[in-house]
């Protein structure tokens, strides 16, 4: 894993980029990017579906919106680290770009599941589900 | 002897037209009972009387302006004249008294009156005034009108160190009484005297030095004093204030009592909403920085697999080089000369095949798969998961308390809606303020304090002592011959004679006082009900300030309320009242609610013995007709009215 290199830059398909907008608008949630990226990225982590995600073409004015540098992305090393040996079937080349879809599809899944109707991500839902 | 006759009202709060009560004056059946539900206008006699003999209700946020006095009924039909009028004996003399206002319209100014006439002989305004005060003034009346109101009062005064400005009141119309307060007048002009004197001395060039000395810190420490008092005055002013602003905003829950319960839970529901909106912030960021690490603890279960994933490979690969290991036995075991050729073929046999890339690739799994261990391992996701259960937690009660928010702002506007907005700004103003004055008098009660050593209280009671053993070092000094010196000398004298003389007269009559209540406290503590141990032999003993202390058989000292505080204040009362003039009517105004049913019937029993007349304004609740209680009272009840309220600006009053 640490011989591929990351990319520059990290992205948010557009509809998980507007549900993100929506979340860090409550007080209460993880108030950047950055820090619901990884946390989506985890949620994700629960199968491999993200890896079939149909992420779009970052070029696209529709595809992926660019939302950070990925070495900022908190703990993103350790998190590659855990991706890999957790996919090892996953094509290594793939990691960082398996990573990017996950964070789109766990905010999805926020969306889906744990976000209550004032947009507070619910926190006891989550631990139900993944404790 | 005090005895009233007869009382009419014209237009008079409640009572629309002309109503009139004539008291009993049958000494065998002295008791006049007047019955009436509460808010009917029993009280409105009682500010009848007051208002006919001194103008005053005794309640001027309520019942101060001629508007509020007048009757509604009569002010709806434009008549602005009302009036009240009394007739009693006073040493066998006959006063009618009538005080009546009147304007021509709601707007114009009142015009008022006061007529007295003594025996056939008339008198008018200052002079009329001058001859009812003369029965009693406004001050010394609580000792004769009072109501349950007074009694509360008493017992607070009882009870409590730290004393109200009314029982300050209540202080001085005792000192009034015993006519202290014009000795302290005298004592106080002799303080000046003497400071005067003071002065004189230490300018006087032909005085001692070192006497001038002693006369100059004595003079310091008086300067030092009356600063002090004027500070303590200013408080004292300041606190009697407050507590008639507090007692303003008390009333304003009070009149509105219909609303009061809807209110007061309106107002705690504000409260509550502003301390959640106020908390929410604090959760909301409290959640917020917890949740920064919470993909750390998610991943946590991630890490765990992973871990075990990779150890297992990792024993895997371990056992598989294992393998070469063997293979290097038997080939030295092949390179053995000892060993027969035999042997060695059948070692031969043995051996496992192998080649080195195999082995070398086993050995770079190892290192890799240590390696990711190594670098998983140092992921640290046990402080966040630790953080998780929290953050959990914290996110639960942001939830609940926000959904508690909605539920009381939901209550909130039902409430408003049953109260009706304009009242609620009125007793929200009166919390706020109630609030603020409190604090203000929690400020000031502190300087007021004598054992606060930051307090003004304490400040004097210490200058006093300095200045008490200067002046005492000052008696056994000779301090000249000087005109100045004798004129020192000689005012200090008179003015420590007067606060003997003083000093003797306050504990003579304290003890007449402690004496008249020990006799009344006999009486009525017979009806008191003992708790846990038997306390006989209790009596009372005066304080400084004119409260009654509870002494056992034993001599202790209880607190009042071991004594029955409620009795103890009656007793005090009726020994005061007894300094005044013992042959005088008691008109008591609800004073039973608050007593417990035995004492009432001590009440019912004993107190019309004491007084000429016994007028009780009485509800249901205090005293149900035919029952014991009334039984009680029956067979010494002259005359008996019902107060009957025909709606809600008139009440009638018909003789039973």
């Amino acid at each position: 894993m640490s011989d591929i290199e990351k990319p520059l830059n990290w992205h948010l398909t557009e509809e998980a980029n507007s549900i993100l907008e929506i979340i860090i608008k409550n007080p209460a949630n993880p108030q950047t990017a950055n820090q619901i990226a990884p946390l989506g990225m985890t949620l994700a982590l629960k199968d491999d579906s993200h890896q079939s995600f149909v992420f779009g073409r970052k070029s696209e004015p529709t595809g992926p919106k660019h939302k950070g540098r990925y070495a900022e992305l908190p703990d993103i090393n350790g998190l590659g680290l855990i991706y890999e040996a957790t996919f090892p079937n996953a094509n290594t080349n793939d990691i960082w770009l398996n990573l990017e879809k996950a964070a789109s599809v766990g905010i999805l899944l926020i969306k889906e599941r744990y976000l209550t109707d004032e947009n507070l991500i619910d926190w006891e839902a989550i631990n139900n589900d993944y404790s | 002897m005090i005895e009233l006759q007869q009382i009419k009202f014209n237009n008079w709060i409640p009572f629309y037209g002309k109503e009139q009560l004539i008291f009993s004056r049958n000494s065998e059946q002295n008791v006049t009972l007047i019955m009436a539900d509460n808010q009917v206008g029993k009280t409105a006699i009682l500010r009848g009387i007051l208002w006919c003999m001194f103008n005053s209700t005794n309640d001027t946020s309520k019942y101060g302006s001629h508007l509020s006095r007048l009757n509604k009924k009569a002010l709806s039909e434009k008549n602005y004249n009302y009036s009240v009028d009394l007739a009693l004996k006073y040493n066998n003399k006959s006063y009618a008294i009538r005080r009546n206002s009147s304007s021509t319209s709601e707007n114009a100014n009142f015009t008022s009156e006061l007529t007295l006439n003594i025996d056939g002989i008339d008198y008018s305004e200052l002079e009329a005034q001058k001859e009812i005060n003369k029965i009693f003034d406004l001050t010394t009346s609580r000792f004769y009108l009072f109501d349950g109101e007074m009694l509360t009062q008493y017992e607070r005064l009882l009870l409590s160190n730290n004393m109200s400005a009314l029982s300050k009141i209540i202080i001085k119309s005792v000192e009034d009484i015993l006519q202290i307060t014009s000795l302290n007048n005298a004592k106080t002009a002799l303080i000046k005297v003497h400071k005067t004197a003071l002065e004189n001395f230490t300018d006087d060039q032909e005085n001692d030095e070192n006497t001038k000395k002693s006369q100059d810190r004595l003079l310091e420490l008086i300067g030092e004093r009356d600063d002090i008092e004027d500070e303590i005055e200013i408080f004292d002013k300041s606190k009697k204030l407050l507590e008639g602003q507090i007692e303003e905003c008390r009333k304003v829950f009070g009149d509105n009592s219909s609303k009061q319960d809807i209110s007061a839970e309106y107002n705690d529901l504000l409260k509550t909403i502003s301390d959640t909106e106020n908390h929410i912030p604090e959760l909301e960021h409290h959640v917020n920085t917890l949740s920064k690490d919470a993909h750390l603890a998610l991943l946590e279960n991630n890490k765990k697999n992973v871990i075990d994933n990779l150890e297992a490979k990792l024993s895997k690969a371990e056992s598989n080089i294992k393998r070469f290991d063997k293979v290097n036995i038997l080939e030295s075991l092949l390179a053995d000369i000892n060993i027969s050729n035999n042997s060695k073929e059948v070692i031969k046999e043995l051996m496992p095949s192998s080649n080195v890339e195999d082995k070398s690739a086993l050995e770079d799994e190892i290192f890799s798969i240590k390696g990711k261990l190594k670098s998983i391992k140092n992921i640290d996701t046990s402080s966040a998961s630790k953080n998780f259960l929290l953050l959990v937690e914290k996110n639960i009660e942001l939830e609940k308390q926000k959904s508690d928010l909605d539920d009381y702002r939901i209550r909130s506007e039902q409430l408003l809606g049953q109260i009706g907005e304009e009242f609620v700004d009125v007793i929200q103003e009166a919390i706020t303020n109630m609030q603020l004055y409190s604090e203000e008098l929690g400020t000031i009660n502190l300087q007021l304090d004598d054992g606060n050593e930051q307090g003004s209280a304490y400040k004097l009671k210490n200058l006093n002592k300095e200045i008490n053993l200067i002046e005492a070092s000052l008696d056994e000094t000779e301090t000249g011959t000087s005109l100045t010196a004798i004129s020192e000398k000689v005012s200090r004298a008179y003015k420590e004679f007067f606060s003997e003389t003083i000093n003797t007269m306050v504990l003579e009559t304290k003890q007449k006082i402690e004496d008249e209540a020990n006799k009344v406290y006999t009486e009525l503590q017979q009806y008191r009900v003992l708790h846990e141990q038997d306390q006989s032999g209790l009596h009372l003993k005066i304080n400084d300030t004119y409260g009654m202390n509870v002494i056992n058989a034993k001599g202790e000292e209880l607190f009042a309320s071991a004594g029955g505080s409620q009795i103890v204040a009656l007793s005090l009362i009726f020994a005061l009242r007894n300094q005044l003039e013992s042959e005088a009517p008691i008109l008591m105004d609800t004073p039973l609610a608050r007593l417990d049913t035995k004492f009432r019937r001590g009440i019912l029993e004993k107190v019309p013995k004491y007084g000429t007349q016994f007028i009780l304004l009485a509800h249901d609740g205090e005293i149900e007709p035919n029952s014991d209680l009334h039984k009680v009272l029956k067979p010494k009840i002259g005359k008996t009215y019902n107060l009957i309220k025909i709606d809600d600006d008139v009440t009638e009053i018909q003789e039973a």
